[in-house]
């Protein structure tokens, strides 16, 4: 026996154990590992019944048997010919790839965990494969060597565990030659895990809810008329100002949607909060709605046809309140739907107005078919025509950078209005690096329904390339705040910074924006929305009158 | 030559062998990845690994070489302080460096063993390469001394690896707080009745 | 496995395209077999782009690269987010003769804080660049040899190329850009154990297809002397449908190996990863303009969908709306 001295001793590769060894085989052959923390719970029964969804049944990832329905494998390819009929996006991304390996090291989950599986051109190869043996003729006479296999019931667990593992945040998609997108090619390849009743529950229990009570989370009218009641009550406590609260207004100019994470999450609350405040201050026509309560669309993570089931209900919603046009919040797959798909599932929306400030008169031409503007277009041109009262100073004490959500940047566009709103009301504003933002920016990891708890290993993983970034300014300028336009962000990003940055909070913009406004009426501000002590402000003694429900 | 001028001699060599073998825990495909870039925004998992190594490995150096000379002149006040004075900036740099490694090999589907495991892959680089040079180990009582204070390090990065473990669940338990905390008070000051909470979408 | 394959594929094919030379075997290399593969190109072409363009657009999803067109006062990036059908050409253009995607990733970075270092990436657009164009150009240069009279543009890039005026004769510069960008590509996908990990044979194949009509062009114009002559006479004959079986037996084995797997290569590209080129124009997420809010797109297999309308919202929760102080429409 060799003492651990000599160098014999530690020449026993197999000291610690540790699983050096790369798959031998190649990916077609190496079998799928499920591994707790890195997947999501299954779709609950009662869900795909609201939803009318085929093989509806209780099932875990871990059963040997997924109880596929019958001639399962025959509904796969029937699935995969009609979509290939109905999408060139589909059959294109099928035929066009060179696997140059552009793409490889751009997704966040390869990059921060790497499984060579998340490499953004083999989650592709996983259906291409399945589309070249049965839709090709390469495939059909050459097999495994034109990179073809077969459809068996390990390629769908792995379809479910790797195509789940996407947050079809479109970064590959920007530096693809082709222009090939990932998202695309996810959310196809989940249409047909659906068509076998695979989805996962915190997906589909969102759209089930959205379905049924118009918002993801499941509130009810009449909870959702309590919870804004409670925002009323926090900012006339913060501000003295005791704003009016239009639900359902029949006649109003501007239907307001929004995530309805923003009416009961921390922190975004303090947005929606500061969007109310907002409108009240100019005084805008507008009203929220019980029925549209939910701007964004788990349908998008789930099929097509759901977008549009879900979505049916804005325009529906505007049309039955008589509204003008429509105006939308802080949100960032929302936005992939309105301004991507709304118009031509649900349009076109031609009882609608094109959108016009009441205040600043600006015609938002860009939106003349869609009628429908993001916020914070419409509050950079609120600021550039000077009708908001700002006291950046109040800011001051906030060091705050600036996360491109995915979708607003590389569905839409929207760079430039958030950072120049950021820049009109905080005084300390740094940029990230330059290829973690804006067209290049990191997801946060729990986009396209991954945002849920169980899989917290992954997200985090996930969340890395993000934090990181987060990180370095922090160290380098003492940033203390991250904004964000999205209502997945301010959940998910919240829990990746408190891991990789711990010290930064998350806040929306509207927050920052009502935190530096001057308000007519308002008390002796000491107090930020969150009900916290503004630093600097604090040397007075709180006044007790101004707590109104108690 | 004294060991520690030898490991500073090899320094370089030992660091990037250690490096592959750490990278190595990773499938071969993702290593090569990891270590091809050296972007630490597009590539952090590798770029921290190579600043932990090399810092670890300095520290160590320059803690094997300080204890060199204070047996060589222990009388020396000066080289004492001296060493003292490094040892200061060293460790609390290296610290950071290893907390930034185990942080993420936390939640990289390793387990335990194998997430701070690759630590230990230090002494065996170290005896590789040395052997490469001297031919032989020479120096027992060193390796030992040597080898202890890998095990120290290692036993640190365990007790980071379960520190972000404990956070992770802690993380989990946040999140899930958040989504309802906040009209859950506001229910409680009022009284409402809770059937007209918002339903828990789990 | 997929690399030796490939390489013994070309290899095959070559070795069959060398009968050409052998007595009589003129015509079926040099008129029949070149005839059937241009039309088997052509044909797949068409057929191929076909199969995509008969596929229709449902939804506009173009990734976005850059600011969108909103307020005038906010400066917007057409060529990186396209507003309408012409700069969304200009993206296009920039996509397919510049390669922007993949340049995307030269980026200056700071790495340890100081040093300032491209990332290694631009290489594979360098490689690319360097394929492609030199590709595009020696097709031009053969021009020479299926016209009479050599139109002058072809004349002028020829004596364009060779303006190093190296060697006896001239040697070309694309030659060798082509040759030293397909020799990179081909290391790249060999170095690298992630590319090696993704590639499959279909990418091996076409790496040694256009390596071995390189590389025999290569000796054909400067080690063997080929009957330059007859070769320009089966040429012109191709084109002008007049065959000339002397020209046809002196062309030489080198030349019909050198042609045959020109041969291939035209009938197996719209078969293949090949056709990518054609494909890139019809890439969704590229050659369409970001005006979804301004100019409403069309699904053309758009369906009904079952919804949960309004009415069946309030009568579930009329009561409670009431209760709360909820406007509803039927009290």
């Amino acid at each position: 026996m060799p003492k651990p001295d000599e160098m014999s001793y530690y020449q026993q590769e197999d000291l610690l154990n540790i699983d050096a060894t790369p798959p031998k085989t190649g990916w077609m052959d190496t079998p799928v590992d499920l591994r707790p923390g890195s997947f999501i719970y299954p779709g609950k029964a009662k869900n795909l019944k609201i939803l009318d969804l085929p093989n509806p049944r209780d099932w875990a990832i871990g059963d040997d048997d997924w109880k596929l329905p019958e001639g399962w494998k025959k509904t796969v390819l029937e699935g995969m010919a009609d979509r290939l009929s109905k999408y060139r996006s589909f059959k294109l991304f099928m035929d066009t790839c060179v696997r140059c390996g552009a793409c490889a090291d751009k997704c966040h989950f390869f990059i921060g965990g790497g499984d060579p599986k998340n490499m953004p051109v083999l989650r592709a190869e996983l259906l291409r494969s399945i589309y070249r043996k049965e839709f090709t003729v390469m495939g059909k006479i050459l097999g495994k060597l034109a990179g073809a296999r077969e459809l068996t019931e390990d390629v769908i667990k792995e379809w479910f565990y790797y195509f789940y593992q996407c947050t079809e945040c479109r970064r590959c998609s920007v530096f693809c030659p082709y222009g090939i997108d990932t998202a695309e090619i996810t959310m196809i390849a989940r249409e047909l895990l659906g068509l076998l009743g695979l989805y996962i529950n915190w997906s589909i229990e969102p759209v089930a809810n959205c379905f049924r009570l118009g918002n993801h989370l499941a509130i009810p009218p009449h909870g959702m008329m309590d919870t804004l009641e409670f925002m009323v009550g926090d900012i006339e406590e913060a501000t003295g100002i005791r704003v009016d609260l239009p639900v359902n207004k029949k006649g109003a100019e501007v239907l307001f949607v929004t995530p309805s994470g923003d009416f009961v999450a921390d922190p975004g609350i303090y947005t929606c909060m500061a969007q109310m405040l907002l409108f009240h201050e100019l005084g805008i026509d507008y009203t929220f709605s019980t029925y549209a309560s939910d701007g964004g669309n788990f349908g998008l993570f789930t099929s097509h046809e759901m977008i549009k089931r879900l979505n049916a209900k804005v325009y529906a919603e505007a049309k039955r309140l008589g509204v003008k046009w429509i105006l939308g919040g802080e949100c960032g797959h929302m936005w992939r739907v309105m301004h991507q798909y709304m118009d031509t599932m649900n349009g076109p929306a031609d009882f609608l107005e094109v959108p016009k400030s009441p205040i600043t008169g600006t015609v938002f031409d860009h939106a003349k078919s869609t009628k429908m503007i993001h916020i914070m277009e419409f509050m950079a041109d609120l600021i550039k025509h000077n009708k908001l009262k700002l006291d950046p100073s109040r800011n001051d004490h906030i060091r705050v950078t600036f996360h491109d959500s995915c979708n607003p940047a590389r569905a839409m566009g929207i760079l430039e209005e958030p950072r120049y709103v950021l820049n009109a009301v905080c005084n300390n504003f740094f940029e990230m690096p330059r290829n973690t933002i804006r067209e290049q920016t990191f997801c946060c990891g729990g986009g396209a329904g991954l945002g849920t708890d169980e899989n917290m290993e992954m997200r985090l993983r996930g969340g890395l390339p993000r934090g990181n970034a987060v990180r370095h300014v922090q160290e380098k300028h003492g940033v203390n705040q991250l904004a964000a336009m999205c209502a997945i962000d301010r959940a998910t990003l919240v829990t990746v910074c408190d891991y990789w940055a711990p010290g930064v909070l998350v806040t929306g913009i509207s927050e920052l924006v009502a935190n530096a406004m001057v308000f007519t009426g308002e008390n002796e501000r000491k107090q930020n929305l969150r009900l916290e002590d503004i630093p600097g402000r604090e040397e007075d003694e709180p006044r007790e009158g101004d707590a109104n429900d108690e | 030559m004294t060991f520690g001028e030898l490991l500073r001699e090899n320094g370089d060599a030992i660091v990037r062998r250690w490096l592959d073998d750490a990278l190595s825990t990773y499938s071969k495909d993702s290593s090569a990845a990891f270590k091809r870039r050296k972007d630490p925004f597009g590539n952090p998992v590798g770029h921290a690994l190579r600043v932990a190594t090399a810092t670890i490995f300095e520290t160590l150096l320059a803690e094997t070489l300080s204890n060199a000379s204070e047996s060589n002149a222990s009388e020396s006040n000066a080289s004492e302080s001296n060493a003292t004075e490094s040892n200061a900036t060293e460790p609390a740099k290296m610290h950071e460096h290893l907390r930034e490694v185990v942080k993420m090999r936390a939640v990289q589907q390793f387990s335990a063993s194998q997430a701070v495991g690759f630590i230990f892959r230090l002494k065996q680089a170290v005896r590789t390469k040395l052997e490469a040079t001297v031919g032989d180990s020479r120096f027992p009582a060193e390796l030992v001394q040597f080898d202890q204070r890998v095990d120290r390090i290692a036993m640190e990065a365990f007790d980071i690896y379960v520190e972000c473990r404990e956070r992770l669940s802690e993380l989990r338990i946040n999140e899930v707080k958040r989504r309802v905390a906040w009209v859950v008070h506001k229910m409680d000051q009022r009284g409402v009745d809770p059937e007209l909470a918002p339903a828990d979408s789990e | 496995m997929n690399v030796l394959i490939s390489l013994a594929a070309v290899g095959g094919l070559f070795l069959l395209g060398t009968l050409g030379g052998a007595p009589g075997m003129g015509w079926i290399f040099g008129v029949v077999l070149p005839y059937l593969a241009v039309g088997i190109g052509i044909g797949g072409l068409i057929w191929r782009v076909m199969s995509w363009a008969n596929v229709p657009v449902p939804f506009r999803i173009p990734t976005t690269c850059g600011q969108q067109k909103s307020l005038p006062w906010i400066k917007s990036n057409p060529l990186e987010n396209p507003h309408n059908g012409l700069t969304a050409v200009g993206r296009m253009a920039l996509e397919v003769l510049f390669f922007r995607s993949l340049l995307r990733n030269t980026k200056a970075e700071v790495i340890d804080q100081r040093r300032l270092v491209y990332t290694s990436a631009p290489w594979l657009w360098i490689g690319a660049m360097a394929f492609h164009w030199s590709f595009l150009i020696i097709l031009v240069r053969h021009l020479r040899l299926l016209a009479n009279p050599v139109p002058w543009c072809v004349t002028f890039l020829q004596r364009a190329d060779g303006f190093l005026e190296i060697g006896l004769p001239v040697i070309y510069v694309t030659t060798v850009l082509f040759l030293a960008g397909l020799a990179y590509l081909l290391a790249r996908r060999l170095a690298s154990p992630q590319l090696r990990y993704i590639s499959l044979a279909g990418d091996y194949f076409p790496l040694f297809l256009f390596l071995g009509i390189g590389i025999s062009g290569f000796w054909l114009r400067h080690w063997t002397k080929t009957d330059i002559v007859s070769v320009k006479q089966v040429a012109v004959g191709l084109s002008g449908f007049s065959f000339d079986s002397d020209a046809l037996a002196a062309a030489g084995s080198l030349f019909y190996g050198h042609l045959f797997l020109v041969c291939v290569l035209l009938a197996y590209f719209p078969f293949s990863k090949l056709s990518h080129f054609a494909g890139v124009f019809l890439s969704p997420t590229r050659n369409m303009a970001n005006s979804n809010r301004s100019v409403r797109h069309v699904n053309p297999w758009d369906y009904p969908v079952k919804v949960h309308p309004y009415d069946e919202y309030e009568d579930e929760f009329r009561e409670k709306m009431k209760g709360a102080g909820v406007p509803v429409e039927k009290e």
